[in-house]
């Protein structure tokens, strides 16, 4: 019987499983196997997982990367809400990280500030198509300039693809369809595969990973990829009847993926660039340990008024601490409460950011709502992912979000009723490289972990 | 005609819904040849802008029909200057204010507001895209 290997090459460690074809349930959990990532040459991690799971070589072999955090992209647009938005949309969805994002043109500055971050790759977009030319036109001159090792892709106004070709000629260059080429159709797809592409190309080079590719003769995929592709299929296979959504918290970034439809209301007035059903956000200043000091300067104030003064004076030399100590672990309940108490802050930080908003609007007809953004009430479950989140309970999960103070002029459009659910062995995204070779035997694995979560949270509900 | 096509950014403002009144003059500009952007109703100055840049549009034609029209489009003139789109053609149309106020005085009013045409609901449509294609070809020859 063909049996399927999954395994993913984290930031720290390198994690695998090998499944088997269930009837029933899609696939079975055989084995699952765990070791520390070997940065200086991701191969030799990769191969003791491997050799472990796999010594006889008999399983059909997929796999992730999330070295270096992802493709590090600068992105570029002209209005923010816009065609930078949908640079930003295309870069999240690919498993990239955004170091950057201007709007407009650019100035030496900007320009500055931009490689200052060191990003992989340069997203250029701007103006529909037939659109707004100025700010391309302006801004290719100043990234003419640019390293040549600094590859670009252009997905912005395809009048002037020709140009972008001649300014940027001798560099590495991809020249794509328009992230937005009407205001009312968004395209991110083109990009995110010119995204991919580089992926290969640049992160696989490096650090081993060519080797693994030589050895297996298969190629990985960015880890956020996996997990958003695999949530798309999922949400499909479910027919679109559950929404879930699925947050990745590590220690540098957190990672908001989401899956719902919205439904129609009346007199809710929808604004704004179209909604995928299936989205990624990533917050880069909400973490456990690197950015601590960023997430806790977004939180304190809510902390203060939640812990007192005292809690807050003496979590913020903790958070001194983790920020520059790692791999520090909590050593005490107090400490403990320390990590819970961060953990459930950079949740909420990271779901406030990915929820839409809707405010009450008084016309002549009546109260209508005006809505922008994603419509997260019909979300039923929620899967914590990633090393703090998954070994948590679903007792303690539940005071990962923090209620929203009311706000009657501007609802945040959270999830309403709903249940949490750990992933506690890591496997949704060993699970997600194996949907890359059966999708609908991964999808019914999934199911079957969550369905049982689903009658529980249909319970509540009642 | 070889004449470049005049893109327009078309939405009703502020907190109106009337949407008929906006899909008959979506359909009627593209049929006169426009590239129309059409952001449908309960339109904020910003959004009329964001479009009017991102699309490239060479005119904004701004619909009220609740009669709050004054008070929706103050200030929307300074604003496109703000954000880099001095000049751009303005039109307002609709019923612009509430009750029975003389015409010529809210042409004037619309007018000083840095509009550049006021059109009401009696007008003859096809004068008003002859004016529109005038405003733009003026703005173009600047």
């Amino acid at each position: 019987m063909k049996k399927y290997l999954g395994i993913d090459i984290g930031s720290t460690w390198t994690k695998g499983a090998v499944f088997v074809p269930d009837a029933e349930k899609g696939l079975l959990l055989e084995k699952l196997y765990r070791t520390p990532t070997t940065v200086d040459d991701l191969k030799r991690g990769f191969d003791t997982c491997r050799d472990r799971l796999d010594p006889k070589r008999e399983c059909e072999l997929y796999y992730s990367s999330s070295a270096k955090g992802g493709l590090r992209i600068a992105a570029l647009g002209v209005v923010p809400e816009l065609t930078l938005r949908m640079a930003r949309e295309a870069a999240c969805s690919a498993g990239g990280k955004i170091t950057s994002v201007t709007a407009y043109k650019l100035c030496a500055d900007d320009v500055a500030a931009m490689l200052k971050k060191s990003p992989d790759i340069v997203l250029l977009t701007g103006g529909t198509d037939g659109g707004n030319e100025e700010c391309v036109r302006h801004n290719l001159e100043l990234l003419a300039k640019l390293p040549p090792e600094l590859p670009v892709i252009y997905a912005g106004n395809r009048g002037l693809r020709d140009l972008v070709r001649e300014k940027l000629a001798g560099r590495e260059l991809k020249v794509v369809e328009n992230v937005l080429p009407e205001l009312s159709r968004p395209n991110a797809a083109p990009a995110r595969e010119a995204i991919r592409e580089l992926f290969l190309e640049r992160i696989v080079s490096g650090r081993g990973l060519d080797k693994i590719v030589a050895e297996t003769g298969c190629e990985p995929v960015p880890t956020p990829l996996a997990m958003l592709e695999f949530l798309k299929s999922f949400y499909e296979f479910t027919g679109r009847r559950t929404g879930f959504a699925v947050v990745d918290m590590g220690g540098a970034t957190t990672d908001f993926y989401s899956a719902c439809q919205d439904k129609f209301e009346p007199n809710v007035m929808v604004r704004g660039i179209p909604e995928p059903p299936v989205k990624r956000t990533v917050e880069g200043d909400v973490g456990m340990r690197v950015s601590a000091r960023a997430a806790f300067d977004e939180i304190r104030d809510e902390v203060e008024r939640r812990r007192g003064e005292e809690f807050v004076s003496r979590m913020e030399k903790y958070i001194d601490h983790v920020g520059s100590e790692c791999d520090y672990l909590p050593q005490t309940p107090e400490e403990r409460d320390f990590d819970l108490t961060l953990a459930a802050g950079c949740c909420t930080v990271a779901l406030r950011r990915h929820a839409g908003r809707r405010r009450q609007v008084f016309t002549t007809n009546g109260p209508v709502a005006v809505q922008t953004g994603r419509n997260l009430r019909h979300v039923n479950v929620v899967v914590g992912s990633g090393g703090f989140l998954s070994r948590m309970t679903p007792e303690e999960l539940k005071d990962m979000w923090w209620e929203s103070p009311a706000d009657p002029e501007c609802e945040m459009l959270v999830p309403q009723h709903f249940v949490w659910h750990p992933d506690a062995e890591g496997l949704m995204v060993l699970a997600s490289d194996v949907a890359r070779g059966v999708p609908e035997k991964a999808c019914r694995f999934l199911s079957d972990k969550l369905d049982l979560i689903l009658e529980s949270a249909n319970h509540e509900n009642q | 005609m070889g004449e470049r096509e005049m893109t327009i950014v078309l939405g009703v403002i502020g907190a109106d819904c009337h949407a008929v009144g906006n899909k008959i003059l979506d359909r009627f500009f593209g049929d006169q040849g426009f590239k129309v952007v059409n952001l449908g109703v309960m339109v904020s100055q910003d959004e009329y802008i964001d479009a009017a840049i991102e699309t490239g549009a060479e005119a904004i034609v701004v619909q009220s029909l609740y009669g709050h029209g004054e008070i929706d489009c103050q200030g929307f003139r300074e604003r496109c200057t703000e954000r880099g789109l001095a000049g751009i053609v303005m039109h307002v149309g609709g019923r612009l204010v509430v009750g029975k106020a003389d015409p010529e005085e809210v042409r004037k009013k619309f007018l000083a507001m840095g509009f550049d045409r006021v059109v009401f609901p009696d007008d003859d449509l096809r004068e008003e895209v002859e004016a529109l294609r005038a405003d733009i070809l003026r703005r173009r020859a600047d």
